[in-house]
């Protein structure tokens, strides 16, 4: 009997390709500026819904496909050489796994197993190039990698360890008064950028930068939006940055001690010998241009806030943390666009990795433009302000797909779902023991600034196309736990399990399990548009490589 | 009652064109093929309209517009304040108090 109260089950939409694509005949993107988003729910029929388990690879460190997906990059296991890789396209092993039941294979010691394990790689990749970069002593850094939006170049660094008995010179660490003092934990070394053609496979070009400290890892140290690019020497606290033109680094500017190129032009006509070989800008009694910018700012907005009040409390406050704020350094940055840096300055302890819990301590967010030498915005680490914009305008932080028509990928500030994960990890916090709101504004805000490339634009981790649970896996290419249990991936419109991804070894192993202390991290890289994904699992020493591909059973 | 209604239809649609067959008669349904090829006449205009909009896409990201306006907001105000503060030292005497820090 139904009432006035009954629950109306809802209909589930036509999950058939057929009639998709008869809609999509007839009707198109029936909602103006939705043709995308209507393009990409095709591949809630189209999915990597089979693994194959340890696959054989050549001896090298997977990274990352290009943003076009026509090619995988490598680095050579003695991380000396780039091993470029033209992708076969998803079905490249379909008559391989063509009688293959279930969800997995490869977890056997099996005959069949083993020949899959052995053929599948060459299948979907075709070995191109093997390009020669780093020089004797220096190893490439196997997580750092910039594309340029055309997919044609990846710019790849790499670092070597200053010998002992080569030490370098005071006045090459101490570059100038904002120079750090370096952590014998973490030692300074020589950098070197490589510019890569993936099309030629060749080695367009190359800069050093000797005597300092690049966070290399994950590219924080690094970023390229457009053909801009910006490198961040934390132990001269200055910021490089450079034009990227036909495969070559073009030197545009130096932001730091000056912020304008004539600015050393001008410093030589106050003090004559400042031109001069032995002349030390270590030693110089003015603070550096950038910093001197800062500090303007937070002296106007004081002024304006105990004018505005009739009350010098807010001055007084800037005289008492003068020095505190003058002994700031930049830790982090990232581009916002060609022209402006989003800079996180915190103390010197937690700039030269010496404290213990970086992020619980004070740091500012500095938002910097490069062409006026102007600082727009300055943030706390408390800023529920910042906390806003950086909730609204999530993609322009990520820029994770500029090569794109649609630059927005699945973030809070374009997806329900994805903000109502983000909501509730705030609330977690909000409520934990020794929690609170900001508590909850300090953990969010110790995302920023976000380096570069690090977030997919796979449609299979679009949360309004699929519902999976990202403990195990996220749009940010980061190591996660490996879970015992494959992830599931369900439709969204539907609640209908779509596939399911195994990241670890399942049943009979063909490898011995790990011993029970051991972390076991899994990294997953997805293809940018295609059913096709690679998670690599290092258990302590071991990898352990997994093929998630499109398999339709007969 | 069906007749008021039909014969209040037939009162609405008169002289409408559509009623009277007559304004019909040029139409031909067996106009010959080369006569239904021939092009209609177009208006073409002489005179150059320049458009009154032109639509252009924004280059700066919307992030980028939003702290520019709020930095453009907090200028507004100090050139503002600025100015007051100018008035007043001009009407009124040049000292100012000495608020102490």
């Amino acid at each position: 009997m139904k009432t006035k109260y009954s629950i109306k089950q809802r209909k589930i939409p036509a999950q058939n390709v057929i009639n998709r694509l008869l809609v999509r005949e007839t009707f198109g993107a029936t909602k103006p500026g939705t043709h995308l988003h209507f393009a990409r729910s095709f591949h809630l029929n189209v999915f990597p819904n089979f693994t194959i388990i340890n696959v054989e690879k050549p001896p090298c460190f997977l990274r990352k496909f290009s943003p076009d997906g026509h090619y995988f990059v490598a680095f050579s296991s003695d991380q000396t050489s780039l091993e470029i890789y033209e992708y076969q396209g998803s079905s490249a092993a379909a008559d391989l796994i063509h009688d293959c039941q279930g969800d997995y294979i490869g977890n056997k010691n099996d005959e069949w197993s083993e020949y899959i394990r052995n053929q599948v790689f060459s299948r979907f990749f075709k070995h191109k190039f093997t390009v020669n970069v780093a020089q004797s002593g220096e190893q490439l850094n196997r997580e750092c990698s910039l594309f340029t939006d055309d997919g044609r170049y990846v710019i790849v660094g790499s670092a070597a360890y200053i010998p002992e008995d080569l030490r370098p010179h005071f006045y090459e660490i101490y570059t100038n008064n904002e120079a750090v003092t370096p952590n014998p934990r973490s030692p300074l070394e020589d950098y070197s950028l490589y510019i890569v053609d993936l099309h030629c496979g060749k080695l367009c070009d190359t800069r050093e930068l000797k005597v300092d400290k690049i966070f290399l890892s994950h590219n924080q140290g690094i970023y390229l939006y457009g053909d801009t690019l910006a490198v961040l020497s934390v132990q001269h606290q200055t910021i490089h940055i450079f034009q990227i033109i036909d495969g070559m680094f073009i030197d545009v500017r130096k932001i730091g001690r000056f912020c304008f190129e004539d600015d050393d032009f001008l410093i030589s006509n106050v003090i004559p010998y400042a031109s001069s070989s032995t002349y030390r800008p270590f030693r110089e009694e003015a603070i550096g241009s950038l910093k001197h910018r800062l500090l303007v700012f937070l002296y106007k907005r004081a002024k304006q806030i105990s004018d505005e009040t009739g009350d010098p409390l807010e001055m007084r406050k800037f005289c008492q943390y003068f020095d505190q704020l003058a002994s700031l350094r930049i830790w982090k940055m990232q581009l916002l666009d060609e022209t402006h840096l989003l800079l996180k300055y915190a103390c010197e302890d937690v700039v030269t990795l010496k404290a213990t819990e970086p992020n619980s301590q004070p740091c500012f967010f500095v938002v910097y433009n490069m062409l006026s030498a102007q600082v727009l915005a300055v943030y706390e680490n408390t800023s529920e302000d910042l906390l806003h914009i950086f909730e609204n305008f999530c993609d322009n932080f990520r820029n994770a797909r500029l090569n794109c028509e649609s630059k927005l990928t699945c973030s809070p500030s374009n997806n329900l779902y994805a903000r109502l994960a983000q909501q509730r990890f705030k609330q977690t916090i909000v409520s934990a023991r020794f929690g609170g709101h900001t508590e909850a504004t300090k953990r969010m805000l110790a995302q920023l600034p976000i380096s570069a490339q690090s977030y997919t634009s796979s449609p299979y981790l679009d949360l309004s196309l699929f519902s999976y649970d990202d403990k195990w896996v996220s749009v940010m290419e980061r190591p996660k736990a490996c879970g015992e249990h494959p992830i599931r991936f369900y439709g969204r419109n539907s609640d209908l399990l779509k596939f399911r991804i195994s990241a670890g070894l399942q049943g009979g192993r063909s490898v011995p399990p790990p011993p029970a202390t051991a972390r076991r991290l899994v990294a997953f890289t997805f293809h940018p548009s295609d059913p096709f994904a690679i998670s690599v699992q290092r258990t302590n020493a071991d990898y352990i490589v997994n093929f998630h591909i499109r398999h339709v059973r007969c | 009652m069906n007749d008021l209604i039909t014969k209040s239809v037939a009162e609405f649609l008169k002289g409408l064109p559509s009623y009277d067959e007559n304004n019909f008669a040029r139409f031909h349904t067996d106009s010959n093929s080369r006569n239904s090829m021939k092009r209609p006449s177009l208006y073409l205009s002489t005179k150059d309209h320049p458009s009154e909009q032109i639509i252009v896409t924004e280059k700066t990201n919307i992030l980028l517009r939003y702290l520019h306006h709020q930095w453009d907001k907090k200028s507004a105000m100090k050139k503002r304040d600025h100015l007051s503060l100018e008035t007043n030292d001009e009407s009124g005497c040049r000292k100012r108090p000495r608020i102490d820090l």
